[in-house]
């Protein structure tokens, strides 16, 4: 198999990859119930940026990077969040999934509106690569948002079962 | 409450499963194999599984909660029933107490009957204070505990503070939590020899 190196310019790190580790830090954590402040996060998502450009520079075939991708978002969240194992997994499965399934649900728009057949075309193009990473930023970052504002989460717990307290005595 | 790993493992297949569709539709995408509306319509579906996936484990989760709830509540009603039969043997202790009594007055015993008065009376002060509290279930709970205590002849002291009138937990939370402590800290005593000043155990409300 030919394997193509993916080399990330440094705009595009700073520019694509954190804001996105930070989206898809905060989409996960959102998925397994759990709040983070920003200042917590941040440096995780530049360390999961950092991570991920020293893997993308990898001969590895395409696919392979997502599977790591998955490794290090829950070593991030085990280690740095302290969160449980089984928890950081799907956390990240979940966050690493949403993003796939943006991509390649906007893609195809993408590419309908640039006119590029091929996708390795609109990603060899490093300010094409950072301004089509926008829509997709802007959706999963709607999704975390949204899921972080109205308490949507696998172990969202409602009405009495949320917080089991007895209601105050009438004086 | 703890949380439930085994759930989160199948949440975990679950999404495994997912991401491999999703990666498998962008590699087929990538490598210019599908066609943009097959893409299209892959992603939507997956998008879907994953509404489908917080909907159903959320269910699954809340489901999970209700029988560690319905649990609590099994033990809370064993306690109660334990406290019931507690109450039984109290109401029986009293009686004897005062058939004694009765009969050291007859007897003419008076000074003996008073002496017997005064020993039930220290013996009964510890309890008197559950009876303050406003949480009949915790009172009775304290009681059962406090008789514990006597017959393991370890000195076990309850100073009610606040009577937990419009307490916000649930009273089997409660009992659960001074369950633990006190179970804990009886086993802790109970070793010591006896007479010591360490075989004592002290809980006030406040």
């Amino acid at each position: 198999m030919k394997v193509k190196l993916d080399r990330m310019s440094f705009p595009a790190v700073i520019f694509q990859s954190i804001p996105e580790s930070v989206i898809i830090l905060y989409l996960g954590l959102a998925s397994i119930g759990v709040r983070s402040r920003f200042r917590r996060v941040f440096p995780a998502a530049v360390l999961s940026a950092a991570i991920s450009w020293l893997v993308r520079g990898l001969p590895l075939p395409f696919g392979i990077h997502t599977v790591i991708g998955v490794m290090i978002i829950t070593g991030i969240y085990c280690t740095l969040f302290r969160i449980h194992l089984i928890k950081s997994v799907t956390a990240s499965l979940f966050a690493i999934g949403c993003l796939i399934s943006t991509e390649a649900l906007i893609l195809p728009v993408v590419q309908k509106l640039t006119g590029f057949t091929n996708v390795k075309d609109i990603w060899a193009e490093p300010v094409l690569r950072v301004v089509l990473a926008v829509p997709e930023m802007v959706f999963l970052g709607l999704i975390a948002y949204l899921m972080l504002k109205y308490n949507i989460s696998f172990e969202k717990l409602t009405g009495e079962n949320r917080f089991p307290v007895r209601e105050k005595a009438k004086r | 409450m703890n949380s439930f790993p085994s759930t989160y493992f199948l949440v975990a297949i679950y999404l495994g499963q997912v991401l491999a569709l999703s990666l498998g539709t962008l590699t087929l995408q990538y490598n210019q194999i599908l066609e943009s509306r097959v893409v299209l319509f892959l992603s939507v579906f997956i998008i879907l599984n994953y509404l489908i996936a917080i909907l159903f484990f959320q269910r699954l989760f809340q489901a999970d909660y209700q029988s560690q709830i319905l649990e609590i509540r099994e033990k809370a009603l064993d306690k109660a029933e334990n406290m019931l039969q507690l109450v039984r043997a109290q109401r029986h202790d009293i009686i004897n107490h005062l058939h004694t009594i009765y009969a050291l007055l007859q007897m003419g015993r008076d000074k003996q009957a008073r002496k017997y008065v005064s020993e039930l009376e220290i013996i009964t002060a510890n309890a008197n204070q559950t009876v303050r509290l406003d949480e009949p279930i915790v009172a009775a709970f304290l009681q059962s505990k406090l008789m514990q205590a006597r017959a393991k002849d370890l000195f076990f002291n309850i100073e009610v503070l606040t009577e937990l009138a419009g307490c916000a937990a649930k009273p089997y939370f409660i009992i659960t939590i001074l369950g633990y402590l006190l179970d804990n800290a009886f086993e802790a005593v109970e070793n010591l020899p006896v007479g010591t000043a360490g075989r004592a155990t002290n809980i006030s409300t406040g």
